[in-house]
């Protein structure tokens, strides 16, 4: 009953939270210096496009920008509160929603695949490091573990891809060929997909490893010193059932916890390894339109991202409820 | 007998911080990540004192020079370390400059001799360098870069920059993250709930146009390091917020133990309560959270030099110098310009490891 | 346990499958199949021919024009049918090099400057140049069939360009300029027939078909198209509501999206030898072929010779090299000297050639610095304005090793002038000013007044301290090491304390507009042209464009009423530009050009540290008809001039 107040409670509250998130984000998007109209004006006359004074105030009329910044997101609040229009990007020239929707199945994708290599290579590593401390093992896998968050990823990304093009002639740039974006993806060239995910999920996924790695070690190592290990040890039961009946199911606590903080970053993905290394994945969308100040997608974006910031503290903090019982014990009181 | 027993009675009379101390030795990993960070530490002090050369040594003659190699046989007899002068000849083919030895120009290795002036610490004025070559010749043990710089000595002079600004960033928000997160534990109630939220807020800013915003307000005529530390400073006052909802989390737990209750009930402030009863209970994993964050920053300050923000030649730092071999040409002709990322990843695991072994052994239960 | 990791793992997979395949932007499935050689005697591409035999496409001849007008393009060699060939862009930013390189203008500019009829037929002028008869090609259609007629270019003008139905003002060479009031005049147009119209100056235009060609690709519109969407015909509420149905924001966006950008816009017709098949912003632009294309090769064969062009999009320069190394890229202008080697070394490998254009660009753009001569700060105006203090800036640099730093020593290390062939080029003013002399350099600083500091560095002789400020939005390295070298060595040796910011272009944008830029590394719009009598805007102060001469363009654009007044040369320069549009005479037209360039040698008003070493082209072997040299710039539309629809792949 409690935590039902509790949940509904915080709900609640998430509502002026989103708002204030959304608000200062959409001050930031718009800090730096200029608008979309010159950042466009800029990149156009580049190309020898010209641009007299008079038709950038008109554009900047047309989009809206000669208001003060305030009154743009008043705007645009309201829109999407009224009417659930998310604005228009002014790079893409379509609703900021079609933008979004069209790489989020793709962003998912990679974002889970890489987080399940993470994970499958980083569990072992942690049950394994914990249960033979020390040893020679323990040093050599975490140092394998730790390997990938101490390279940067840019500089991993490009060596990996120049290595894929000296030993096969073709640089794995990007998931998809030409013949696979002209035909989508099957059976018969999945493997060439599988192929090109391959420097993508070892570049974004060994970032990670690290922490999953140490997460799971220190609750492995909390639980086999706990009672219970000794009792079923003492009872007989084996090494490895006690390592994978009982440790295990207490070290995924932390993971599952850590999969809510990382909703968000599953929505973005990666963003400078999406760069380098040609993920069309939502990451790059958002860097661009920050640089562009294309400020209804960049707002967008940012403020789903803070939703799901929001919903996983939500989701951890009822997992922190529900694990300690200090906590739950303190609600009791305060109802 | 009367060894078992003083050891013994030093194991039960030794400190809290004792006892760290030798569990944590006997991390063998961590224990050698100590030795080697306080190496790499040293080094940097005494980085222009160590460094032959300087970030401003321009020459065209030597561009993107591979790593020279220190000989001390010349011609049958022993004469002392010497490098050769360099041939430079572009290979009509490729088009690319070849650089040979050239076995007429023998340079000399001396120690301690007096080159480039600098300023220790900046502010003790120097010249003496721990060695140099003979007038003419210059010594490049990790090669060039693609202006002729000397690659050895602007790592060594980078490290200044990439192992003291992340450290001093990492210790603000370290500070930050205790202060806020034990205030918002402690008290609960609306103190609580209002912190939380604010730590919801910074935690959704976005990175990016933070930085670029900030890159393109701060002015141009500040020499740029300092620029990096004020970005640096501005973004720690934004990374406390992990550390701050873990602080919070154990205050809620250790809130209602007996012994603050017995605390409250003695008299005691409520400041000392914080500072003296409660935060040494988990400092040991607050120290090993910053001996983890500092690596994140180092990346970070990588990642920043990648999207051309913070620090720029000719001011350096390992984040620089990995930001100039970003692309093909420099992996395919040059790999030497990649050895700072052997110091990057060198000095990101001994912080790792140095963390794995404090926790290890700040682990009460064993 | 297992069985979850296993569930996670196949929700995974399927959700690739499922998402990855992607309802974004969805990239065309290919039509052309791999083309089998012509049968003899075959004069269109197989995919074609076969839609002439299902019936849903009409015969060749009923496609082109009729015969004699038929345009025949000159070519090294006659070509094959080729499926597609790949070239790698930005996305959106660059739809104008999508938009120039497949570009159709009425008259079109040959690589030795000249002008010759492309989508125009030929043309008369009278002997004043204020009337010229264009004539068209009879039977010539747009993309989709319907026959394009001198409607067309009557309907673009009157309405489209005049009422500004896309958001640009009528260009220049629309107009015509009264040589005693300066007054412009925009022209009127007269329809003859179908195939032939006048168009009526004012006053004499003897530039006109020149100015057409720089701009001519807006001289026509698909008058049945448009007529369906533009307000003026359907009202304001359907042509809004259109422009919902089609994706815009609202009629105004549409309208620039489909006058100004329209070969980006799926559906609208063109007289380009390709048209889009998809969205810019999609990852994998495709572009495939016109099947009403007028052109055709010397034995009747229809171009375009390639069915598609494939427009990859690319995210980070290194993907760019990577890709031609392999050998994937067919067509790359964006290499940089310092890649020269790492491109040889893989020539075999990867089967491309390299070939190298000449350009228009009077020093190399990240060895290019402009001081604004209308910079605020009086002090510092003055100094800028100061000849001496340029000729002090000039000498203080080693440009030999600058050249050798930055681009290998393939940069000649010469002044910012007009390249040789050029007018107005000469080797002493190639030379001028090159010597590297740092003592001479401080004698004319302090001629200029400043005095040596205590700081070691030149200050004002009231004490004031004097800054370099130097500016630029160009994160390459080569600017940032030239920029470096400046600061750090050369111009500190001299005693002149600089500093460098690197803005974001649109910020720098913004400081051009507001006055706000004082020195310029690596101007947006650096010196460069054709010809400075058609356009002369990096050279002359006629609109707010170049850092050099800031608000001098707004003086003249206003009338006087705005901006800073030129004085001196400057000021001279103006008044010689005047009497060039005044001028009928091409011939007199080159004196004066002459003389404004002279004024430009006197006082280098741009000081270059390098001059560009020939744009490389890196060019798959087996692509033919590429011209191997030519020059690369704005006014020959950059690729363009390459001629792309005479491409064909080698067997």
């Amino acid at each position: 009953m409690n935590m039902l107040k509790y949940i509904v409670k915080r709900i609640a509250l998430m509502i002026p939270t989103v708002l204030i998130i959304s608000f200062v984000v959409f001050f930031i998007i718009q800090l730096p210096p200029g608008d979309y109209v010159t950042s466009y004006v800029a990149r156009m006359s580049a190309e020898g496009e010209f641009f007299t004074q008079e038709m950038i105030e008109q554009m900047r009329d047309e989009y809206g920008l000669d208001r003060p910044w305030y009154v743009q997101y008043f705007h645009w609040m309201k829109g999407i509160i009224t009417k659930g229009d998310f604005g228009y990007s002014f790079t893409y020239l379509r609703p900021v929603w079609s933008v979004i929707m069209d790489r989020l199945g793709l962003t998912i994708a990679v974002s889970l695949i890489t987080m399940l290599f993470t994970y499958l290579v980083s569990i072992p590593i942690g049950i394994y490091s914990a249960s033979h401390q020390y040893s020679v093992g323990d040093y050599l896998f975490t140092f394998v573990g730790f390997l990938g968050m101490a390279t940067p990823n840019f500089l991993l990304a490009i060596i990996l891809m120049y290595l894929s093009y000296v030993w096969t002639g073709t640089p794995y740039i990007g998931l998809f060929t030409q013949e696979m974006m002209q035909n989508g993806l099957h059976l018969y060239n999945f493997g060439e997909f599988l192929k090109r995910l391959a420097i993508p999920v070892i570049v974004i996924g060994t970032a990670g490893t690290c922490g999953v790695i140490r997460t799971v070690r220190a609750q492995m190592l909390d639980e086999q010193s706990k009672q219970y290990t000794l009792t079923a040890r003492s009872k007989g039961v084996s090494e490895k059932t006690i390592t994978y009946k009982y440790c295990l199911r207490a070290a995924i606590n932390p993971v599952v916890s850590g999969l809510s903080n990382s909703l968000s970053s599953i929505f973005t993905g990666s963003t400078i390894s999406a760069i380098v290394m040609n993920l069309s994945i939502q990451g790059p969308v958002l860097y661009e339109s920050l640089k562009n100040q294309d400020m209804y997608l960049a707002g967008t974006i940012l403020l789903v991202q803070a939703v799901l910031v929001v919903i996983g503290t939500l989701i951890s903090d009822i997992a922190l409820a529900w694990l300690d019982p200090h906590i739950r014990f303190e609600q009791r009181k305060a109802a | 007998m009367g060894k078992k027993n003083k050891t013994s009675e030093s194991y039960y009379q030794a400190s809290q911080w004792t006892l760290m101390g030798r569990k944590l030795v006997k991390h063998k990993l961590a224990k050698f990540s100590i030795i080697l960070l306080a190496i790499l530490y040293c080094i940097a002090l005494f980085g222009n004192f160590l460094a032959p050369s300087d970030l401003v040594a321009y020459n065209s003659k030597t561009k993107n020079c591979p790593p020279m190699r220190v000989r001390w046989m010349h011609e049958g007899r022993f004469i002392g370390p010497y490098v050769y002068g360099l041939k430079t000849e572009r290979n009509m083919e490729t088009f690319s400059i070849d650089y040979r030895e050239d076995t007429e120009k023998v340079y000399k290795v001396h120690f301690f001799v007096h080159g480039t002036p600098y300023k220790f610490l900046g502010f003790i004025p120097g010249d003496l360098h721990l060695f140099g070559v003979d007038e003419g010749g210059g010594i490049f043990l990790f090669g060039t870069d693609s202006m002729g710089r000397d690659l050895f000595s602007r790592m060594i002079l980078g490290s200044q920059v990439s192992l003291t600004i992340p450290f001093a960033g990492a210790l603000i928000s370290f500070v930050l993250g205790i202060l806020i997160g034990s205030l918002s534990g402690y008290f609960g109630g609306v103190v609580d709930v209002i912190i939380q939220r604010i730590i919801e807020v910074i935690s959704s800013f976005p990175s990016i146009p933070l930085w670029m915003a900030l890159s393109a307000a701060i002015p141009s005529d500040i020499p740029v390091v300092r620029m990096y530390f004020y970005i640096t400073v501005i973004i720690s006052f934004i990374s406390w917020t992990k550390l701050a909802r873990i602080v919070r989390g154990k205050f809620v737990s250790l809130r209602n133990e007996d012994f603050v209750m017995a605390a409250k009930l003695a008299g005691v402030s409520d400041f000392q309560i914080i500072l003296r009863h409660m935060v040494p209970g988990f400092l040991s994993y607050l120290i090993v959270d910053l001996t983890l964050a500092i690596p994140g920053m180092i990346i970070g300050e990588t990642s920043m030099s990648f999207l051309g923000l913070g620090i720029r030649s000719p001011a350096t730092s390992w984040g620089v110098l990995l930001q100039e071999t970003q692309d093909v040409t420099s992996i395919a002709l040059y790999p030497w310009r990649l050895i700072p990322l052997a110091a990057v990843i060198i000095t990101v695991l001994a912080f790792n490891f140095l963390g794995d072994g404090l926790r290890d052994a700040a682990d009460p239960y064993k | 346990m297992k069985k979850a990791t296993l569930l996670v793992a196949l929700i995974a997979l399927a959700g690739t499958l499922a998402f990855a395949n992607g309802t974004k932007e969805m990239t065309p499935a290919p039509t052309g199949q791999t083309v089998a050689a012509p049968a003899k005697g075959e004069k269109e591409a197989p995919m074609l021919a076969k839609q002439v035999a299902a019936g849903t496409l009409p015969k060749l001849e009923e496609r082109l024009p009729v015969a004699s007008d038929v345009m025949v393009e000159t070519m090294d060699s006659v070509g094959t049918y080729s499926d597609y060939f790949t070239y790698l862009f930005k996305g959106k930013d660059d739809q104008w090099t999508v938009g120039k390189m497949t570009e159709e203008s009425l008259f079109r500019f040959k690589a030795d400057g000249t002008v010759e009829p492309n989508v125009a037929k030929g043309y008369e002028v009278n002997s004043d140049a204020t009337i010229y008869t264009i004539h068209l090609r009879k039977g010539m259609k747009w993309s989709d069939g319907v026959p394009f007629t001198s409607e067309d270019c009557i309907f673009f003008y009157e309405h489209m360009c005049k009422p500004k139905s896309f958001g640009k003002s009528l260009w220049d060479c629309w107009y015509s300029i009264d040589p005693v009031t300066k007054e412009k005049t925009p022209c009127t147009m007269e329809k003859v027939d179908d195939y032939t119209y006048k168009v009526i100056f004012k006053n004499p235009a003897p530039n006109f078909l020149e100015m057409l060609a720089i701009n001519g690709k807006w001289a026509f519109a698909p008058a049945h198209w448009h007529k369906q969407i533009l307000p003026e015909f359907i009202g304001k509420d359907a042509a809004d509501a259109k422009a919902k149905e089609m994706g815009y924001k609202d009629a105004a966006a549409m309208g620039k999206e489909t006058g100004y950008y329209y070969w980006n816009v799926v559906g609208r017709p063109t007289l380009r030898p390709w048209v889009a098949k998809n969205a810019i912003t999609s990852d994998l632009l495709i572009y495939e072929r016109n099947p009403y294309y007028w052109k055709t090769d010397k034995d009747g064969k229809q171009l375009p010779y390639f069915d598609e062009i494939h427009f990859e999009k690319f995210s980070d320069p290194n993907q760019l090299l990577l890709k031609t190394l392999s050998g994937e890229n067919d067509i790359n202008i964006s290499i940089s000297y310092t890649d020269l080697a790492t491109l040889k070394q893989n020539q075999g490998k990867g089967g491309y050639s390299i070939y190298s254009w000449g350009n228009t660009t009077w020093s190399s753009g990240c060895a290019s610095l402009q001081l604004n001569l209308t910079t605020p700060d009086d002090k510092i105006r003055a100094l800028y304005q100061n000849i001496d203090f340029r000729h002090a800036l000039s000498i203080a640099v080693d440009r030999t090793e600058v050249s050798a730093l930055v681009t290998d020593g393939f940069s000649e290390p010469l002044q910012a002038s007009p390249a040789k062939g050029a007018l107005g080029y000469s080797e002493e003013w190639a030379k001028k000013w090159t010597e590297y002399d740092p003592e001479g350099a401080r004698k004319l600083l302090e001629k200029c007044g400043l005095v040596m500091g205590s700081d070691g560095y030149y200050q004002f002789a009231d004490g004031t301290p004097f800054i370099l400020d130097i500016l630029s939005h160009d994160n390459t390295s080569a600017t940032s090491k030239v920029a470096e070298l400046l600061t750090e060595k050369y111009y500190k040796a001299a005693g002149i304390k600089a500093t460098f910011s690197l803005r974001d272009r649109s910020l720098v944008e913004n400081m051009l507009i507001n006055n706000e830029v004082q020195a310029i590394l690596n101007p947006v719009s650096p010196m460069e042209t054709v010809s400075i009598i058609l356009r002369p805007d990096t050279l002359v102060p006629v609109r707010n464009y170049s850092a050099w001469y800031g608000t001098y363009g707004d003086w003249y654009v206003s009338g006087g009423k705005k901006g800073m007044e030129p004085t001196g040369d400057v000021k001279t320069l103006l008044s010689l530009y005047d009497e060039l549009l005044a001028t009928s005479d091409k011939a007199k037209q080159v004196t004066i050009a002459e003389k404004m360039l002279k004024l430009h040698q006197e006082n280098v008003w741009q000081i270059g540290y390098f001059k560009d070493a020939p744009t490389l082209m890196v060019v798959k072997s087996d692509l033919k008809n590429f011209p191997k040299t030519s020059i690369y710039c704005d006014e020959f539309r950059g690729l363009g001039i390459a001629h792309l629809q005479n491409l064909y792949r080698a067997k």
